[in-house]
């Protein structure tokens, strides 16, 4: 198995803040992995970490061998979807292309004939057909988060990082988003980074709980003691084998 | 009334309204989708201070502005880009503090200060002949600026952490952007004048947007009805016996208006 992604005691340093302390983390091909963690708790950060945005002040990342800057090539990033201008003039193609300038050599960066079918292909792969010369003020809420994901695809990633996809989503979109990712799981590796619990829980295949430090099980179950930990409080959570109940019984009905 | 097209001043006019139009309606539309307008309003008043150091030095006031507007360009992206400030609080500072040297190097100039009514206010039926020359070349630095890096431009305005993502210069393109503004400023002075550069720069991009769905039919439509204000706008300064600058600025904020009550109420 290949690492898609290693975190060797990393840390970040905002001048006397130390935001993310000593993480340590290993992601593999084709895993399906999320970080979860409270707001200020160096989700963003370390999201700007994998990107290469950020100078790290100890530890190292590798994506799939390569330094954050050079390996975000392989990396497609869907940002928070309540953080766009959907009002903007632009197509989906036109929007979904600028996904490619990462690979477009030259100073003018003119979009390719193959930019073009990558992007076509992108909003394939997220079941997006006949849209693409529509202003993306047009198309619907589940379709506009669709268009956002086709943007990152259409830079044929090896490794997808999603920001909070799940927040400001209603429930039918929801799931539509949960297959869609499962889909798109045969060809690269997922990890998402959320404070919505609920959402990834027994879905996803590798867990990590962030607040400053990142705690980590071999395997997907989120325990009390790691949530003890991040939240400093045990959270309730909805048990899996109930997965339509959504409020605890009252007691006294 | 047509007798007016043969005058020599009148041709200047239109050619100095089509000049300003086209680099308005382009840099205009990346000042509406970026919402750049305050930012805009500092550069463009900073100007004041150039026209000022123009009368005082004896040199042409328009070359004054050019140098105050840049350097306003830079200094704002400079604070912004290493977060000192917010944008807009170096905006504020700037758009006074360029006003104040203005008046401060005028009071310092001996005797009267011809044109600067026209600074302010812009008279396009006194464009001279080589103001006419520096906009043209200034429009035509800025369409090739444009056209070189316009996939990046866009890029930058409609998602700026997503083009440094993917690689493209950032912070240079967002100077670009500011020195954009601020040359496009300068070919406005003439036109309407310091007070009045922010309306041109932005109604007629606000306008297109209304009914345009990409950034380059928003940049054609703006560059259109640049053309259109500023023609109606200097026909009725010149039968109405009107100032040429506010006349252009409220046949702008006309269009503007009926464009959104149409689109109001047609659903």
């Amino acid at each position: 198995m290949t690492a898609a992604l290693l975190m060797e005691d990393v840390s970040v340093r905002y001048g006397q803040n130390l935001v993310l302390d000593c993480v340590s983390w290993e992601v593999w091909e084709h895993d399906f992995a999320a970080v979860i963690g409270p707001n200020g708790g160096g989700k963003t950060t370390l999201l700007k970490a994998l990107l290469g945005l950020l100078p790290l002040s100890s530890g190292r990342i590798s994506i799939f061998g390569h330094s954050p800057g050079e390996g975000r090539r392989m990396v497609g990033y869907v940002p928070q979807f309540h953080t766009f201008d959907f009002s903007y003039p632009i197509t989906v193609t036109e929007m979904v292309m600028q996904g490619r300038l990462s690979h477009i050599p030259g100073l003018f960066r003119r979009y390719r004939d193959e930019d073009h079918e990558a992007a076509e292909r992108a909003l394939g792969m997220v079941g997006l057909f006949g849209v693409g010369d529509l202003p993306i003020s047009t198309l619907s809420g589940g379709q506009q988060q669709r268009v956002i994901i086709a943007r990152a695809l259409a830079g044929e990633p090896r490794l997808l990082i999603l920001d909070e996809p799940t927040v400001y989503v209603d429930a039918p979109t929801e799931e539509q988003f949960f297959s869609l990712i499962a889909t798109l799981l045969d060809e690269m590796t997922v990890i998402i980074v959320t404070h919505d619990i609920g959402a990834i829980s027994g879905r996803v295949n590798r867990i990590a709980c962030l607040n400053r430090r990142l705690y980590t099980h071999g395997d997907a179950m989120i325990t009390d003691d790691m949530l003890i930990s991040v939240y400093g409080c045990p959270v309730d959570l909805i048990a899996h084998g109930v997965p339509h109940r959504v409020l605890r019984e009252h007691d006294d009905v | 009334m047509f007798e007016i097209l043969g005058y020599g001043f009148f041709q200047n006019a239109i050619i100095a309204g089509i000049i300003a139009a086209i680099a308005c309606g382009i840099t205009g539309s990346f000042v509406i989708v970026r919402r750049m307008v305050a930012t805009s309003g500092g550069i463009s008043h900073a100007a004041f201070g150039g026209v000022g150091l123009g009368y005082f030095l004896g040199i042409d006031p328009l070359l004054g502005a050019f140098l105050f507007t840049v350097g306003a360009a830079v200094a704002i992206w400079y604070l912004k880009t290493h977060e000192l400030q917010e944008t807009d609080t170096i905006t504020g500072a700037l758009w006074a503090t360029g006003m104040a040297t203005g008046v401060i190097f005028i009071a310092l100039t001996p005797g009267y200060a011809p044109d600067l009514f026209s600074y302010l206010f812009g008279n396009i039926l006194l464009v001279p002949y080589q103001d006419l020359l520096m906009m043209g070349l200034l429009l035509l630095l800025i369409l090739t600026v444009v056209s070189i890096f316009f996939n990046q431009l866009a890029a930058v305005t409609f998602d700026e952490e997503y083009a440094e993502i993917m690689g493209l210069p950032v912070g240079g393109l967002t100077l670009l952007l500011f020195l954009l503004i601020a040359g496009t400023v300068v070919l406005l002075i003439s036109v309407v004048g310091i007070i009045l550069v922010i309306a041109l720069l932005t109604l007629p991009a606000a306008t297109a947007r209304l009914f345009t769905r990409t950034l380059p039919s928003m940049m054609g439509a703006a560059v259109l009805i640049g053309i259109g204000t500023v023609f109606t706008g200097i026909i009725l300064s010149y039968s109405l016996d009107l100032p040429s600058g506010a006349m252009i600025i409220l046949v702008g904020a006309g269009i503007y208006a009926a464009a959104l009550a149409g689109r109001h109420f047609s659903g």
